[in-house]
């Protein structure tokens, strides 16, 4: 079953006064079923943000169609879009866009006070989702006072913890050191394959990519390959490498 | 582009904010220059409330005025600053030197300054005349007096441009030096992190209630008997108790509430308290001083103008305490009282309604549980409870022909003239000739004993009044008697004190200025009271001006407490402009973030507002054990009603300005 269907998205800039106009996406489609693990990756300026800007609901797309599970997201309005966020969808950001004015237990509270549950079952879930993501023991700390890491997967408790039919991660490793990173795509990897959480990942480094099932390279607004996973991580990782160089452009990224 | 241009550019950019900040201090200009043109006025020059002249009062409080705008302008220019910190360090990282940031910004601030002097002073200018107009009118309240001639002169002009020029060059001044002081690193990390979870103590959020108490319990042990000057040290004391208890209050108090909130599942993890409840806790010690300077603001702005106002009202009702007689004088001479019937038959200039001419005859008394504490023609006297003290004497058919030529009213809470057809033989009347009717209360259905020809003798009290029938300067506990009483027992007028007293009641007792003046040229100084116009002329010069000055001034505190409020709110949008991004995307609907805003700013302004309110209750009911000397009871609960009303409505207008200023930084609208 699928969970995310992108159909034909087009997106295209344009100046206030009309001229100028630059597309961003060109054309893409794609599925992403459910209980899987996407990776997007692509060289800077290939339309990842925008692609992810628009199936997180956050920006608009001017032709094509987004559906997650089952909804088309353009008969939407603004309010509507936002509870749409927090019932079906969970973020997980670059810079964490955790809240310094509350503790890790609020900010992870957070999406399911929103979505009005009852007191006794928030606690339960926090509990749980903690306890997955080892974070039980920060749960009175303020964001500013632990490790990026730490943050991090917060965040990712954040996001899984309304059940989201889709987790949606913008470069979560963007701004963390390499073990950091390597732990919380482990966290990652557990929550898809113990909890069958659908998780789209957007990144531009391979390591990271590595942990996915199933990457979609993009160029110029369009979908160029996609590969598989199928064996161990490292073999994948090459295999990323390769397509990396083909496409050219930023090897700089590549290490 | 010069740094005036770019200055200028600013200012336009952030109207929005300026612009509240544009009208307080617009506000204070103009009021500042309209007490100065009314110090300058030398149609004021002739007013004089009691031993001080009315244009002192209008010179202290300009001073109040300055220094209070002194305060203000300063508070809300560094509030500017820290809000602009991003946009002076963007100007850092571009390169600009930090003495041309410090320039740009002592330019806007100058800017601003100079346009509010200029402004207050224009519209001071233009409604200077109408308001001097309108405190000549409060201060005559009814009686004529002279058209107020167009007056207008420098120095005011003059005055308030140098004042408010000094002050607002020092505000520039400091602005210029914060920059320069600050690094751009400091600058850069304008959102703090780490700001500490407040900590609140036990022992202070119980000493912060016991203060309060304390104070309260001082304000309202105050009583009218004291004078003004033995109430000053203890209501400074009070004063001090109270600023510190409210303090404390906000500092530990409120955060014990709000961590109350927070601890509790079923009130936090709801909704539309959980982004309110946080948001407030992580500010509250930052708020804490800013909530009790508006707590206390208000509470000293709704007492002062609710008092000053129902004061005023009631002024009209107790001329009759002070002067029931337009003319009253004591012990004149048969040949002035021939003169006197002369002139009242002369002059046609005037309506003389009555003419009562009575002897009062003084003599000693005692009642059980009774004593007198007054302070009037005769001195201060304070007898001993139940002690013998000195009463007058009235046959009942004198009593009610006084009640009848002085029209006296017949008013509520026993303060009025006892109407009755007849007095019973043996029995008497009761004029309390004290304030208040702490010791009368109970004397109804006594027996007084009263020293009369033939020795002590007993009387039964009919009724009970505070009213003083020959006004309050005469006013002495008095009994009045049947006339058969009297005859019988106060035939030996040797034995008696006696006071022989001739009242002159006219239509138009206000009008009746050249009449009064006649009438002193015949009748010696120490012989006569002061006619109505005289008595009308005291209490309404003084309450006219100090009605005019406290509505002024509570307007200006409550536009300054209000956009100081407003300040702090568009400030904290700005840092909050994040937090509520992150919001929207994790899926907060705009609806919810408009409801999460409005609660949050509703409890900042909410918060103060309560304990204003519960201040000025206190406040109002020491005021009112104070003015029971009038003895018209000052319907003081209506007007704080009314002026907690309009407050509220102003400070309901500057809740709505916030709200909509912070959601629009929010929604990046701004």
């Amino acid at each position: 079953m699928s969970v995310l269907e992108v159909i034909d998205l087009k997106k295209t800039y344009s100046s206030k006064h009309g001229g100028n106009r630059s597309k961003a996406l060109n054309g893409i489609s794609f599925q992403v079923d459910k209980g899987e693990f996407v990776g997007i990756m692509g060289p800077s300026g290939a339309g990842k943000s925008t692609l992810l800007n628009i199936i997180a609901t956050i920006d608009q797309a001017t032709e094509g169609e987004v559906v997650i599970g089952g909804q088309k997201l353009q008969t939407m309005d603004e309010d509507a879009l936002a509870i749409f966020r927090r019932e079906k969808l969970g973020f997980i950001f670059q810079d964490y866009n955790l809240l310094d004015t509350m503790t890790f237990r609020e900010n992870i509270e957070l999406p399911l006070v929103l979505s009005r549950e009852r007191p006794e079952n928030i606690r339960k879930k926090v509990d749980e989702v903690t306890k997955r993501l080892g974070i039980t023991a920060l749960l009175d700390k303020y964001p500013y006072e632990v490790s990026g890491g730490q943050r991090q997967r917060a965040s990712a408790a954040r996001a899984i913890i309304s059940d989201p039919q889709l987790v949606l991660a913008d470069e979560p490793t963007g701004a963390l050191d390499s073990k950091s990173s390597a732990e919380l795509l482990r966290c990652l990897t557990d929550l898809n394959e113990k909890n069958t959480a659908t998780i789209l990942l957007v990144t531009h480094d391979a390591f990271t990519a590595s942990y996915c099932k199933r990457i979609l390279f993009i160029k110029d607004g369009e979908i160029f390959t996609e590969i598989d996973r199928g064996g161990n991580r490292k073999e994948f990782f090459y295999k990323i490498l390769k397509v990396l160089a083909i496409l050219g452009g930023d090897n700089h990224e590549l290490l | 582009m010069n740094y005036f241009s770019m200055a200028l550019n600013n200012i336009r950019k952030k109207t929005e904010s300026y612009f509240s900040y544009f009208l307080s201090t617009t506000f204070a200009v103009s009021i500042f220059y309209i007490f100065c043109s009314i110090y300058y006025n030398p149609a004021f020059m002739k007013f004089h409330t009691g031993t001080m002249k009315i244009e002192l009062i209008f010179k202290a409080s300009a001073f109040v005025v300055l220094a209070f705008s002194g305060v203000f302008v300063h508070y809300a220019n560094s509030l500017f600053i820290k809000s602009r910190k991003k946009e002076i360090a963007i100007y850092s990282l571009l390169g600009m030197k930090k003495k041309e940031i410090g320039n740009l910004l002592f330019l806007e601030t100058l800017i601003v300054g100079i346009g509010s002097v200029i402004t207050g002073i224009f519209f001071g200018c233009l409604f200077g005349r109408f308001f001097s107009m309108l405190l000549m009118k409060l201060m005559l309240g009814g009686a004529p007096g002279n058209e107020l001639s167009f007056h207008l002169t420098w120095q005011p002009g003059v005055i308030s441009f140098g004042v408010f020029l000094i002050l607002f060059m020092l505000n520039a001044i400091s602005s210029f030096r914060s920059i320069y002081r600050s690094s751009l690193m400091e600058l850069l990390s304008a959102e703090k992190t780490g700001e500490v979870a407040p900590k609140f103590s036990w022992r202070s959020a119980v000493l912060s209630v016991l203060l309060i108490g304390m104070a309260y319990a001082v304000f309202l042990r105050f009583n009218g008997d004291e004078g003004a000057l033995q109430l000053l040290k203890p209501s400074i004391a009070a004063a001090v108790l109270l600023i510190i208890g409210t303090w404390l209050l906000f500092q530990n108090a409120v955060i014990f509430l709000l961590s109350k909130c927070r601890g509790n599942d079923k009130i936090y993890l709801k909704t539309n308290n959980f982004v309110s409840i946080s948001q407030l806790i992580y500010r509250i010690k930052a708020n804490a001083n800013l909530f009790s300077v508006i707590a206390l603001l208000s509470a000293f702005t709704i007492t002062m103008m609710s008092t000053v106002i129902s004061f005023y009202i009631s002024l009209q009702n107790s001329m009759g305490i002070y002067a029931p007689y337009s003319y009253l004088c004591r012990n004149v001479d048969d040949s002035v009282k021939e003169d006197i019937w002369k002139l009242i038959k002369q002059d046609k200039s005037v309506q003389v309604d009555a003419v009562t001419d009575w002897k009062v005859q003084a003599t000693q008394g005692a009642l059980d549980g009774y004593k007198t504490d007054t302070n009037s023609e005769y001195g201060k006297v304070e007898s001993a409870v139940g002690e013998n003290f000195t009463l007058d004497v009235l046959p009942f058919s004198v009593y009610q022909k006084i009640v009848k030529d002085t029209a006296a009213k017949e008013a509520d809470g026993n303060k009025g003239a006892i109407y009755v057809s007849e007095l019973k033989q043996g029995e008497c009347l009761f004029l309390d000739g004290n304030y208040s009717h702490d010791y009368s209360d109970q004397a109804a259905g006594k027996n007084i004993q009263v020293k009369t020809d033939q020795g002590e003798k007993a009387f039964r009290i009919a009724q009970v009044s505070l009213y003083k029938c020959m006004g309050a300067a005469h006013a002495r506990t008095t009994v009045v008697l049947a006339d058969e009483d009297y005859a019988d027992f106060f035939r030996d007028t040797d034995r008696y004190e006696s006071n022989q007293y001739l009242g002159i009641r006219v239509e138009k007792p206000l009008a009746a200025g050249g009449f009064y003046e006649r009438l002193n040229q015949m009748v010696p100084a120490d012989h006569r009271d002061r006619s109505y116009l005289e008595y009308h002329q005291l209490l309404f010069n003084m309450y006219g001006a100090y009605i005019f000055i406290g509505i002024f001034l509570g307007v200006l505190f409550l536009m300054a407490a209000g956009s100081i409020i407003f300040y702090k709110q568009l400030m904290e949008a700005r840092d909050d402009e994040g937090r509520y991004e992150i919001l929207r995307k994790i899926g907060m609907s705009r609806r919810e973030v408009t409801v999460s805003v409005s609660r949050q700013i509703a409890a900042v302004f909410l918060l103060p507002f309560a304990v204003a309110l519960l201040h000025c209750v206190v406040l109002l009911f020491a005021y009112r054990n104070m003015v029971y000397t009038i003895a018209v009871d000052t319907p003081v609960v209506t007007y704080a009603l009314m002026v907690v009303g309009v407050y509220f409505l102003i400070y309901a207008g500057f809740y709505l300005l916030s709200v909509r200023g912070y959601l629009k930084v929010v929604w990046k609208e701004g």
